[in-house]
């Protein structure tokens, strides 16, 4: 229940560097996530809100007060690890009780306080169990009702849902979301699985190398990523990523071993550039079994049936783009398909600096 | 060919060779077991001597003469003093055993988690001192314990054991550390403890069987230990039972010149055996856990 803001965060171990000036306002009540993939500084930057690390430059704010010199203990912070770090020699109850326990909560306080805990989490036949006797579902559970139990102003998640199996994770990742608006205190989620951040955050920090790369809801990040990596990270399947140039006194796309003609709005924004990168989801790309205007002849390489519809790798002259499209009925390999690309859905970007123009 | 070898080998295996190992073993058998089945044999016998005899009934007299004494002739002195040997045993193998714990638990923490100058060379003294036989050190140990006035002082003489005892048992304890790993500690943390109270509340218990492990073989050095009562305990009323059953046969403790009663005697070193027995039998899963620490380098 308090504001988090990250001032010219920077963490490095020895010469590595793991976080680089981060700049963040994490807003209360808000469920943030940090994504990116492994070694990217999102459980770095977890630990030193949670007061585990120092910073080597910046600063940490809750609310208006720099808590750089506070200990964890102090913070009022609750934290799940990944390993979920129950005390194995405590039973449920009482790793539920511990930071009431430790904080000198009454005796009958903490009963109540636990029970309740445990009666939102569907775990009260559980209290007189050890750890190692619990489930890996069960013991998420139990790490956190300890991380709720006294209150804290901020809940930081550390790949909470990593060690669950596929079916766990989807149910439990919505109870999470619902938890989290129940409870109401500002929580932050670490995780690698662009599919889980994008289910469950309000607003998603994407990393890479220590550094930020854009911050927005996952409907902004899906519809205007900001540059290739935050394109390529978002969306599954992966976007297409075709390097291009522009050719402007023919205002096309060259790709090589095909063009593409871009409609004349796009031109003025192109105009100057010419090493570029056009990014395409495959839900924009149109596939038909009839040649239509503008679109270009490719030969399928491998066609994936994802249900309702159809995931179907392309090979247009030696270029390999991945499409999804609604069932068509007997697609074969090498069969000769026609493309076509929603110019208005397309992205670019700039080939050496990975920001996007469009 | 397989087939031929592992034929060749079952034969080998049979008869004659399994006969012959049946009787290497069981003369090892006789070997290691016949002092202790003597000892049981007399310390049952309320007639016992130092001859191996069959006792012609089993009885508990002996063990009873150890506490309240006995009607038989001119021995009821030594009842007074077994029972307080027993009594100082106990009290030596405590506090060894206490400041084992508390000291071994603590420095194997800090050696385990924190990061100081000179922890490698300290931790390599540790091992050292720890492989140095015990007595070389007992001159300058005898002159800091009249200075501290640890002489004729059985809680001075668990001191002095624990010192020997404590490299090796920090060692111990670092390797039961390093096991735990350092995210439950943090949790402590962030759940509002500070090093100490997380040390206490989460680590220690988290590291239970290891700190059992080094609870009771620090128990046991105590209670086994002889040369250091020796040097440091005078009185006869002081004596822990190491020293005690040795004196039966240097001297009589308090009617020189009585016969000694090896009935009574076997009892008191069966009670000195107990501790062992039941700490083997608690620990013998344990005691493969422990694996002593590899030194970091870097």
């Amino acid at each position: 229940m308090v504001e988090v803001r990250l001032e010219n965060l920077t963490k490095y171990f020895g010469s590595v560097r793991a976080v680089e000036n981060l700049n963040l306002k994490i807003n209360n009540e808000e469920l943030i996530v940090l994504l990116g993939p492994s070694g990217c500084g999102k459980t770095t930057t977890l630990r030193l809100i949670a007061g585990l690390e120092r910073p080597t430059k910046g600063h940490i704010y809750f609310g208006d007060k720099c808590v750089d010199d506070v200990p964890p203990r102090l913070r009022n912070v609750s934290m799940v690890f990944q390993s979920y770090a129950l005390f194995p020699h405590m039973k449920v109850f009482d790793n539920i009780a511990f930071p009431l326990k430790v904080a000198r909560w009454s005796k009958t306080e903490i009963e109540n306080r636990v029970k309740e805990i445990a009666s939102m989490l569907r775990i009260e036949g559980l209290l007189d169990r050890r750890p190692h006797e619990l489930s890996g579902g069960q013991q998420q559970r139990v790490a956190l009702g300890r991380a709720l139990a006294r209150k804290p102003d901020i809940l930081l998640l550390d790949e909470p849902l990593a060690n669950l199996d596929a079916k766990l994770r989807e149910a439990m990742r919505g109870e999470l979301k619902r938890l989290q608006k129940e409870f109401k205190c500002t929580t932050i989620y670490v995780t690698h699985d662009q599919i889980e951040a994008m289910s469950i955050a309000d607003r998603i920090v994407v990393l890479n190398n220590g550094k930020l790369q854009q911050v927005g809801t996952p409907e902004e990040l899906h519809n205007a990523p900001k540059n290739i990596f935050v394109a390529s990270f978002i969306g599954t399947p992966a976007m297409n990523l075709l390097d291009c140039s522009f050719i402007e006194e023919k205002g096309i796309l060259d790709f090589g071993s095909f063009t593409i003609k871009i409609p004349d709005d796009m031109k003025d924004i192109l105009s100057g550039s010419s090493e570029l990168v056009l990014g395409i989801r495959p839900r924009d790309i149109k596939v038909s079994k009839d040649k239509r205007s503008h679109s270009l002849e490719a030969k399928v390489y491998v066609a994936e049936p994802l249900g309702e519809e159809m995931l179907i790798t392309l090979d247009i002259k030696g270029i390999r783009i991945k499409a999804v499209s609604t069932l068509i009925p007997h697609v074969k390999i090498n069969e000769k398909l026609w493309v076509s690309f929603n110019m208005n859905k397309v992205h670019i970007f700039n080939r050496k600096s990975g920001e996007s123009i469009r | 060919m397989r087939g031929e070898k592992s034929r060749l080998s079952r034969s080998l295996a049979e008869p004659g060779i399994k006969i012959i190992g049946y009787i290497v073993l069981a003369f090892m058998f006789i070997y290691i077991l016949n002092p202790f089945v003597w000892l049981f044999l007399t310390a049952f016998n309320p007639h016992g001597s130092p001859f191996l005899e069959l006792p012609e009934n089993l009885a508990l007299d002996n063990f009873i003469a150890i506490f309240v004494g006995t009607t038989k002739m001119g021995a009821a002195a030594h009842s007074i003093y077994m029972a307080t040997w027993i009594k100082n045993s106990l009290i030596v193998a405590a506090t060894t055993m206490f400041i084992v714990i508390v000291t071994s638990a603590m420095a194997g923490y800090a050696l385990s988690r924190l990061d100081f100058p000179g922890k490698n060379l300290f931790m390599l003294g540790l091992l050292l001192i720890g492989f140095m036989p015990s007595l070389t050190k007992l001159l300058p140990l005898y002159k800091l314990c009249i200075i501290f006035g640890f002489v004729n002082n059985l809680f001075g003489v668990g001191i002095i054991i624990a010192s020997g005892t404590l490299p090796t048992q920090i060692w111990v304890m670092k390797g039961f550390f390093d096991g735990i790993p350092r995210e439950l500690e943090e949790q402590a943390w962030i759940c509002g403890c500070n090093r100490l109270t997380s040390l206490f509340r989460v680590v220690l218990p988290a590291a239970g069987p290891g700190v059992m492990v080094v609870a009771l073989m620090s128990f046991l050095s105590g209670w086994g230990n002889f040369t250091v009562p020796l040097i440091l305990i005078r009185s006869e009323d002081l004596y822990p039972i190491s020293l005690g059953i040795a004196s039966i046969f240097t001297h009589h403790p308090g009617e020189v010149g009585l016969v000694v009663d090896y009935g009574v005697v076997a009892a008191l070193s069966i009670i000195y055996m107990i501790p062992s027995l039941i700490i083997y039998y608690v620990v013998r899963r344990h005691l493969l856990k422990i694996r002593l620490a590899r030194m970091e380098v870097r």
